[in-house]
């Protein structure tokens, strides 16, 4: 053999070896790739299958999402209605609450107004109660006085009527007397027959006015003299005519006060006692004859 | 060459060689079955 055959075998030897060395190296540290192509098959069929879930899910998800989508616009229109609406009333409401609140100043002032006058009527009131203790004290004093006075006025009010009763029986009395009193021709005033007993005062008059009767004869004369020159009704006065011109004087008569006055007195002539000629105006009367 | 080859020479060292370089092509190739059989491309 030759040098050339000996290197080409030995080349044949290792290229051998080497080849049996690198498919055993394959073969011991081969993948199954089939195996794995139809795990990963079936794990594509099983993440297709799952994505078509998905996406069926998603369209209802998204179908479901669009209604939600379309309720939620529909409701927005409502609430942004509804928004105006609360906004109106809102401005409106603060403009009441401004109100209310311009009104609820006034009432505190007004209320702290008649907080003040509360305590000062309070105190008021404190000092009209105990007045008004003491008036019932005097008030209970003054009704005990009045229903003492009321029976006193019971019992006078009894003692009065029978009072009345005495006088009335007295005045049935007294008037059967005066008429026979008067039938008789006596006076009945006391007081003029208590004073009829004294004789007139002294004093001078004259004749002011005389009031004649149908036959032409004085019946009335009215005199300057009355009762602050102590004249009383009844009196009797005597007239007369002082001489004048050579004349002498001259008696006319007597006449009685039937009315009385301060400075002035009404008389009626008495004919009876009536002498010469007839009483004229200016003629003197007289008590001192 | 061959006219000095037509002679019968005793085997020697090299051929041993050849032969285990046969073995080793025998066994590579076994190898490269095998991984084909797996793939059900051999024989199938």
């Amino acid at each position: 053999m030759s040098f050339v055959g000996k290197i080409l075998v030995v080349v044949q030897l290792v290229l051998s070896v080497l080849f049996m060395a690198l498919a055993g190296a394959v073969f011991a540290v081969h993948t199954n790739w089939k195996t794995k192509y139809e795990t990963q098959t079936t794990a594509l069929d099983g993440a297709q299958k799952d994505v078509s879930n998905m996406r069926a899910e998603l369209d209802s998800v998204k179908q479901s999402s669009q209604k939600s989508v379309d309720d939620a616009k529909a409701q927005v229109g409502q609430l942004s209605e509804q928004v105006q609406n609360l906004t109106a009333e809102m401005a409106a409401l603060r403009k009441k609450n401004n109100e209310d609140q311009l009104e609820l100043q006034t009432q505190v002032a007004l209320a702290e107004t008649k907080a003040r006058e509360a305590v000062f009527r309070a105190t008021e009131a404190d000092e009209q109660r105990a007045a008004n203790r003491a008036l019932q004290t005097a008030l209970d004093e003054v009704a005990a006085k009045l229903r003492q006075n009321e029976d006193e006025r019971v019992g006078q009010k009894v003692e009065y009527e029978n009072l009345k009763q005495q006088y009335n029986t007295d005045l049935v009395a007294l008037a059967y007397l005066k008429k026979i009193v008067k039938r008789h021709g006596l006076e009945t005033d006391p007081k003029i027959v208590a004073k009829l007993a004294d004789p007139p005062p002294p004093l001078d008059g004259l004749v002011k006015e005389v009031k004649l009767d149908r036959t032409n004869s004085p019946k009335f004369v009215e005199i300057t003299v009355g009762s602050d020159d102590g004249l009383l009704i009844g009196h009797e006065l005597d007239v007369m005519r002082t001489g004048v011109d050579g004349k002498d004087p001259q008696y006319l008569g007597k006449i009685k006060v039937v009315q009385l006055y301060p400075d002035g007195a009404v008389c009626e002539v008495l004919r009876d006692k009536a002498k010469n000629g007839i009483i004229e105006v200016g003629d003197n009367v007289t008590t001192k004859l | 060459m061959s006219q000095r080859n037509s002679e019968s020479a005793p085997p020697d060292i090299y051929v041993g060689l050849l032969f285990v370089s046969l073995a080793a092509v025998i066994t590579g190739i076994i190898f490269l079955m095998l991984e084909l059989r797996s793939y059900n491309m051999l024989f199938s």
